[in-house]
């Protein structure tokens, strides 16, 4: 058998002997504190920085605090200040890449947004997969609301949020992208805000992002038209008005198609919109009658009411917040990048034109069949 | 000891010593310089590498069985070869130190942040000197596997940060106005593209005759391979943030959602850093290969151990420098366009010039391998 040099043999433990350097490097999960929330808020002129922390010690042997989680807050002048007062609570290092959402006041987004953003992307530990959201209610009384369902803040506002996103009624954007969009020459921007409704936490509307400040509020209920920008794939529920019935509908967006032009200093949108729609239900009791031609009439009334709501999207963005949330800018850029490069956006999305083209498609039958009068 | 490689190893070989040095800030560099038009630049400079991987092959194929430092010989002359030889050995050296800054800042930061480099460095010299005192075929064997997982692993993230990302952030493909920057960008390109002189301690054979236009088409891979690490950064990213982050490519790892895996970086990196190893084994291996032509005498285990110390005094050294990468990033240009294209062109060259002499004035001085 041939024999293994000794000199081998001493480079090999050396080799292996390196490796044991990890263990030297190696903290136990135990001995961190897993911060799964970090809210913001400004009040008397002060930040306040709260941490919610999974005590998953909870229960374990009667030690200890018995909630599931635990709130730490920090006050102070600057960021730095309100750090260095929460650092003073810890007795365990922070583990930061288990942050599932970041809360800010509005007050704190107004003064704070993009500073606090940046300290995010430079902090390697962070969780870049997280969401932002901004919230018009004290960050304690969310924090209060979500442990009295046994439920890390967090995580409920990051499952409502991707709930909504799934069924098309809303869009969810990560930390890092709405950092994109803050470093970016021209920023417009919808940020979810969520609050207490009914003392629950729940999705109340966006936050418009104009610049590097929170300036205005689009409420949840005056949303659909605009989400018909911002979703991957809106799916909203219509009621129509016919005759002496309310009919609800639901519509799917199957296109979206948004075609900028721009001829002697003008920009215009040609804002073309296709979509499946089927009657859900009524209010009245059956039968409704809903053949080709009452079919053809509630589309008629269906494509107009899109086509306001559409319009209205547009109108709000352009004279009431006068901000581009709705990313006309990008659709631009892509098309006119040398034109765009020397725009003031912020002047020239206020004045563009739009023509908008809604086609609703009534032909398909995913549910139930309304076209029948009556049993034979 | 046979030294010879399967045209496929090459391809590994070409890929994982070139892709080694800026998989990670790639998307950065290109950010900076040409931004959403940068699979342009990417493509320009993987052609002209491609044209001079050609270039070797072709001369390493005149030589069949020779390695550079045999045949440069009849092409220049003794001195002039070992000059020549000696420039790609610091050249390479540098490569070498340059390579392992950087792993061991990758490993300090993400794996390890309490262990001291000098100790990475201890580990990565202990490797790289085992594997490399084993010759160009082991490791090339060793990197068939190495290259294929990361291949498959990077290409799979890539993908899905592209399912993932905002096609705006891309778009347009072409813009005007940033053409200008183009040539400039084909210099800051050098870099990616550092180490096609390890193809001249490669004896080519008979296997090889098909290694110039593999060689190409490996290289034109590797322009494609960075264009889609670019442009899946930047859709995932955008090209403000890619700019600010340094390792660009695992920040936008950091934010794919894939089933099952958390972690996407630290399961990128587990592989990334194997590629990383490949690479810097390669260059090491090429190092003791260039010393081994210098000293003939000098046995191989001898030249390993003294290139190893010297390798882990350097490095160790350049460690103390402030900013060493800045330092070797403003000269590697020059070192990898005399390595990888003007020295190769040259020489080339001179040899079908002497070769053409030869042949009509019938001396008959055929190297070429039967």
């Amino acid at each position: 058998m041939k024999r293994r040099k000794p000199i081998s043999i001493i480079a090999f433990i050396i080799f292996l002997a390196v490796f044991l350097a990890g263990c030297g490097d190696s903290t136990d999960i135990n001995q961190k504190l897993i911060v799964t929330t970090i809210s913001f808020d400004e009040k008397d002129e002060e930040i306040w920085y709260y941490l919610e922390i999974a005590n998953i010690g909870a229960g374990k042997n009667g030690e200890g605090p018995s909630e599931k989680h635990i709130v730490l807050k920090g006050h102070g002048k600057n960021l730095v200040e309100a750090r260095d007062n929460l650092d003073m609570q810890l007795e365990k290092e922070l583990f930061l890449s288990g942050v599932y959402a970041l809360v800010f006041t509005e007050s704190f987004a107004e003064e704070h947004l993009p500073e606090y953003l940046y300290r995010f992307r430079v902090d390697e530990d962070y969780r870049k997969k997280g969401l932002t959201v901004i919230t018009k209610d004290d960050p304690e009384e969310l924090y209060e609301s979500a442990h009295k369902r046994n439920a890390s803040a967090g995580f409920l506002i990051d499952g409502i949020v991707e709930v909504l996103e799934e069924s098309g009624k809303s869009f969810k954007r990560t930390t890092m992208r709405l950092l994109e969009n803050i470093s970016s020459d021209y920023t417009g921007i919808l940020v979810p805000c969520v609050g207490l409704s009914e003392e629950e936490i729940s999705l109340i509307g966006y936050s418009v992002i104009n610049g590097p400040a929170v300036t205005d509020f689009l409420p949840v209920e005056e949303s659909a038209g605009t989400m018909l920008f911002k979703a991957d794939k809106p799916k909203l529920h219509f009621v129509v008005p016919y005759k002496e019935m309310n009919l609800t509908i639901e519509v799917l967006l199957t296109k979206r198609k948004i075609t900028p032009s721009y001829e002697d200093g003008k920009i215009n949108y040609d804002i073309k919109m296709e979509f499946n729609a089927e009657l859900v239900y009524g209010d009245k009791k059956t039968p409704y009658n809903f053949g080709d031609e009452v079919k053809e009439e509630v589309r008629e009334i269906l494509t107009g009411m899109i086509k306001e709501d559409i319009s209205d999207a547009i109108e709000r963005a352009q004279k009431e917040y006068k901000c581009d949330y709705l990313q006309f800018d990008d659709i631009f850029r892509i098309k006119y990048p040398v034109e765009y490069r020397d725009m003031d956006w912020q002047k020239e999305f206020i004045n563009a034109d739009t023509s908008v083209e809604v086609k609703v498609d009534m032909s398909t039958e995913w549910g139930l069949d309304y076209s029948v009068d009556e049993a034979k | 000891m046979t030294n010879s490689i399967t045209n496929r190893q090459m391809f590994f070989i070409i890929f994982l010593i070139i892709s080694a040095y800026t998989t990670i800030d790639l998307p950065k560099i290109m950010a900076e310089t040409s931004g959403r038009s940068s699979w342009i630049p990417i493509m320009a400079t993987a052609l002209i590498f491609a044209c001079a991987a050609v270039i070797i092959t072709k001369l390493n194929n005149m030589y069949q069985g020779k390695v550079f430092f045999d045949y440069s010989q009849e092409i220049v002359g003794k001195f002039f070869s070992r000059l020549i030889v000696v420039y790609y050995l610091l050249a390479f050296l540098i490569f070498g130190i340059y390579l392992k800054l950087k792993l061991g800042g990758l490993v300090e930061s993400n794996f390890l942040p309490k262990t001291p480099q000098s100790i990475t460095l201890i580990m990565v010299v202990l490797l790289s000197s085992y594997v490399s005192y084993k010759g160009i075929t082991n490791v090339a064997r060793m990197l068939e596997i190495i290259g294929t997982i990361f291949l498959v692993i990077t290409i799979v993230l890539c993908v899905a940060m592209l399912f993932e990302g905002m096609s705006y952030n891309i778009l347009p493909f072409f813009n005007i106005s940033e053409a200008k920057e183009y040539m400039k960008t084909v210099k800051d390109l050098a870099s990616p593209f550092t180490g096609l002189g390890v193809l001249f301690v490669i004896p080519f054979t008979s296997l090889n005759k098909k290694a110039p236009k593999i060689a190409f088409f490996t290289l034109i891979f590797i322009g494609l391979f960075y264009v889609l690490i670019v442009e899946s950064t930047f859709m995932i990213l955008g090209i403000n943030n890619t700019i600010a982050f340094k390792d660009a490519f695992i920040e936008a790892i950091k934010i794919v959602e894939l089933p099952v895996i958390e972690r996407t970086d630290i399961f990128y990196l587990t592989f990334g850093l194997t590629s990383l190893f490949a690479g810097m084994i390669l260059i090491f291996t090429v190092i003791v290969e260039f010393v081994c032509r210098l000293i003939p005498k000098a046995k191989r285990h001898a030249i390993v151990s003294a290139v190893g110390i010297i390798f882990f005094i350097l490095s160790f050294l350049a460690q103390g420098i402030d900013e060493p990468k800045k330092v070797v990033e403003t000269f590697a240009p020059y070192l990898i366009l005399t390595t990888s294209i003007l020295t190769p062109t040259i020489l080339f060259t001179m040899a079908k010039v002497k070769r053409r002499i030869s042949e009509k004035s019938g001396e008959g001085g055929n190297n070429e391998a039967p």
